[in-house]
């Protein structure tokens, strides 16, 4: 008897064939979102807030200068973020119209989008700790 | 909204906060820090615009990335149920009912199970460690998984309810030849998932060659129809010799005996098939017009009389058939070739073959021996060779080079020598090494290019050939003199013998006198015409001639086949083999230099496994 005879084959083409087609699917959530699902996007706090403070910029900046610094832009339409380490700097640009996200100018999948967002809120937080200043222009 | 009162919020919230409280309470310093902190009052100007609410950006944030995850999570979900509906569909498509991760891991567990055995205890490492490991398990299991749907494929076949007619089947065999002819292989091999392709793109010739059967059967050409019949012989041998090459533990009797049943019904279903061949053949001569009968110019040649002289041509034809179809000469070829089959020389070749691979491993490094039992494997060798592999791994691991390489041959004593020409004797043969039992293979080899009259008469051949002659005879003096020296050296007989070798030598040294890579011009001379020389060996009628061209063809095979497992392992991970070196075997004994000899060539390029 073949010692070889215990090993099964798999079909691992299949597999990865199905795993593929998964990511697929999840990449494409961003190019099926349509016009009716944007607009529960809540543009309503954002004019809100550019309209009380008389501002059509937001800038954030943190308070204090460390490894780890960034600078949040955000207009009506666009949320720019550079962050910066020791050794890289990225640049995230989202379109709040269409929920496009670029990073360092290239398009970025879901699973970046759901980190950027993560961004966004320690943002948020950090302002509401007062570890970083909101500016408006 | 008001300014004041968030900025009063702020101030309450950073009063109650640790250092920066602490730092605004006393912040009548000019540091730097008190004036950043000075900035954060809501409303200040700098630089960078005015400062804004704390409590008002962040709930704009949170509010825009709440309803931004809400989005996300809701396509998100959709996508992944789709892919759960997906993963399903897949699960129901294996037949075992287990889950896609399940079928995973049971293979994996699989794996782990079957390379247990190849893990050697003294040297623990896993075969799924190293790259040639887990490309002979890879080529095992594609080899296996290609089995098991031949295997299928065959069960569906035979478990079909209609059972083909005899013409049918004639017309089976035909295309099997013609196919045989057509591609070099067999139907049952083009058949195969790979080969698809191939038959795909042969329909063209196929379809050509099968409008040739007609030509074939045509009755006033029974060499046609012979042809194939042959072909069904030489078919059937081989489909009785892979029945009988031993696998497991079965006395040899048993097998023979079991053999021989297989050999008579053959022979029944044989006969058979040749008798309504023939009859078909015949009815169709009664049926043919007159105008289709070639008459040719004699007048006196009626119809009828022409249609039985073709119907006697064919029964003699048939006659003649199926007096080589008599089990006791089938029998006697399969038995020959059985008994050729088994070669001591070759066994022995093997084993230390697979001994002093281990050559090697006397540095240390144990992985190479049981990556060649995977390539062996995958090679075609007997499965029993394997535990000889492993164990011999672990057992020759620690002897030293010059044991492995003054190891002699003891088995070849016994017997088999009759199977090595008359001019050795068995003295010699279990005296011979590794290296010494491969050169003398090949000396076999070379001395079965020639026949006996181009032996006596060599003036007709090629200067290589010639050499090859002249050195034939040099070696067949010096077996004389050997023989002699044990018992008479002194003898009148003795100097002749002496004489005529020392005459032989200086003929090979005269006739190689300004030659050009002498050595390898002969062994081409001989390649080109040692496979002939063995065919025409193997169809001769002189059982001895057939058993020595058996055990040639079955040591240039398992010579490949070894060679092979080496060279993979050799080469592995480094480059692909060019297609000119497919035949690793005539690569070696063609580029061997004598002065280099086999076995220092066989050490440098095919045992020196750690790169």
């Amino acid at each position: 008897m073949s010692i070889y005879e215990q090993a099964k084959p798999i079909d691992i083409s299949q597999i990865q064939f199905d795993t593929r087609k998964l990511g697929l699917s999840i990449q494409s959530v961003e190019e099926a979102l349509d016009p009716a699902d944007l607009t529960s996007i809540d543009h309503a706090s954002v004019t809100a807030l550019f309209k009380d403070e008389d501002i059509k910029q937001l800038t954030i900046k943190p308070l204090n200068h460390s490894e780890d610094s960034f600078i949040y832009r955000m207009s009506e339409k666009k949320i720019g973020l550079i962050t910066k380490s020791s050794i890289k700097k990225t640049t995230y640009q989202l379109d709040l119209s269409t929920l496009q996200l670029t990073v360092n100018d290239r398009k970025a999948d879901v699973s970046t989008l759901k980190d950027f967002i993560k961004k966004l809120e320690a943002i948020g937080e950090l302002v509401d700790k007062q570890q970083a200043v909101a500016y408006g222009q | 909204m008001s300014v004041n009162a968030p900025n009063m919020m702020a101030q309450i919230r950073m009063a109650r906060t640790g250092a920066t409280q602490q730092k605004i309470a006393t912040g009548e310093k000019d540091t730097a820090t008190s004036r950043s902190i000075n900035r954060l009052k809501t409303g200040t100007n700098t630089k960078l615009g005015k400062v804004l609410s704390y409590l008002n950006v962040p709930k704009m944030i949170r509010n825009l990335c709440k309803s931004i995850r809400s989005l996300l999570h809701s396509k998100t979900s959709s996508a992944i149920k789709s892919a759960r509906v997906m993963t399903s569909e897949f699960t129901s498509n294996v037949s075992t009912g287990k889950t896609m991760w399940e079928t995973v891991k049971d293979g994996a567990n699989s794996m782990v199970e079957a390379g247990k055995d190849f893990v050697m205890p003294s040297i623990s490492r896993s075969i799924m460690n190293n790259k040639a490991g887990r490309d002979a398990c890879n080529d095992m299991r594609m080899n296996q998984l290609k089995q098991t749907i031949t295997q299928i494929r065959h069960e569906q076949q035979s478990s079909k309810p209609n059972t083909p007619s005899k013409a049918a089947e004639v017309n089976q065999r035909v295309g099997q030849y013609i196919v045989q002819s057509t591609f070099g292989g067999s139907l049952e091999e083009l058949g195969k998932s790979e080969n698809i392709e191939i038959l795909e793109q042969g329909k063209p010739y196929l379809e050509e060659a099968f409008s040739r059967t007609d030509e074939l059967l045509d009755p006033m050409n029974p060499n046609g129809l012979k042809n194939i019949i042959n072909q069904t012989i030489s078919d059937t041998i081989d489909w009785v010799m892979e029945r009988i090459i031993p696998e497991d533990s079965m006395a040899h009797d048993t097998r023979h005996l079991m053999a021989e049943r297989q050999v008579v019904d053959q022979l029944l279903k044989l006969e058979d098939t040749v008798k309504a061949a023939f009859q078909e053949e015949c009815q169709a001569v009664d049926q043919m017009n007159d105008k289709d009968l070639n008459l040719g110019s004699n007048k006196e040649l009626t119809p009828e009389r022409m249609r039985e002289k073709t119907k006697e041509k064919l029964i003699r034809c048939q006659n003649n058939l199926l007096s080589q179809l008599k089990p006791s000469v089938f029998k006697g070829i399969v038995t020959q070739k059985m008994q050729a089959s088994n070669s001591k020389v070759n066994d022995a070749i093997l084993s230390n073959m697979q001994n002093t691979q281990n050559w090697g491993m006397t540095q240390g490094a144990g992985w190479a021996s049981f990556t060649l039992a995977a390539h062996a494997v995958s090679c075609g060798m007997a499965a029993a060779v394997i535990p000889v592999l492993v164990h011999s791994s672990n057992t020759f691991a620690n002897i030293a080079t010059s044991a492995v390489r003054s190891m002699v041959s003891t088995q070849v004593k016994d017997q088999s020598t009759s199977a090595l020409g008359a001019a050795t004797t068995e003295k010699d043969v279990s005296k011979m090494n590794t290296f010494e039992l491969i050169d003398h293979q090949l000396t076999q080899l070379q001395a079965f290019t020639y026949s006996a009259e181009e032996l006596a008469n060599p003036s007709q051949l090629t200067l290589e050939d010639q050499i090859n002659v002249a050195q034939i005879k040099m070696a067949q003096s010096q077996q004389g003199i050997n023989q002699l020296s044990a018992t008479d050296s002194k003898s009148h007989q003795y100097k002749i013998a002496v004489d005529t070798r020392n005459q032989n030598q200086s003929e090979v040294i005269g006739l190689s006198r300004g030659l050009e890579n002498p050595k390898q011009r002969q062994r081409k001379a001989v390649q080109s015409r040692v496979m002939i020389r063995l065919d025409q060996l193997s169809n001769s009628k002189d059982s001895k001639d057939i058993k020595k061209a058996e055990e040639m063809k079955s040591f240039i095979s398992m010579m490949e086949t070894v060679i092979d497992a080496k060279e993979s392992i050799t080469y592995t991970g480094r480059k692909e083999k060019d297609s000119d070196q497919a035949s690793s075997f005539w690569d070696h004994v063609l580029n061997c230099d004598d002065k280099v000899g086999t076995e220092q060539y066989f050490i440098n390029q095919s045992l020196h496994y750690l790169n």
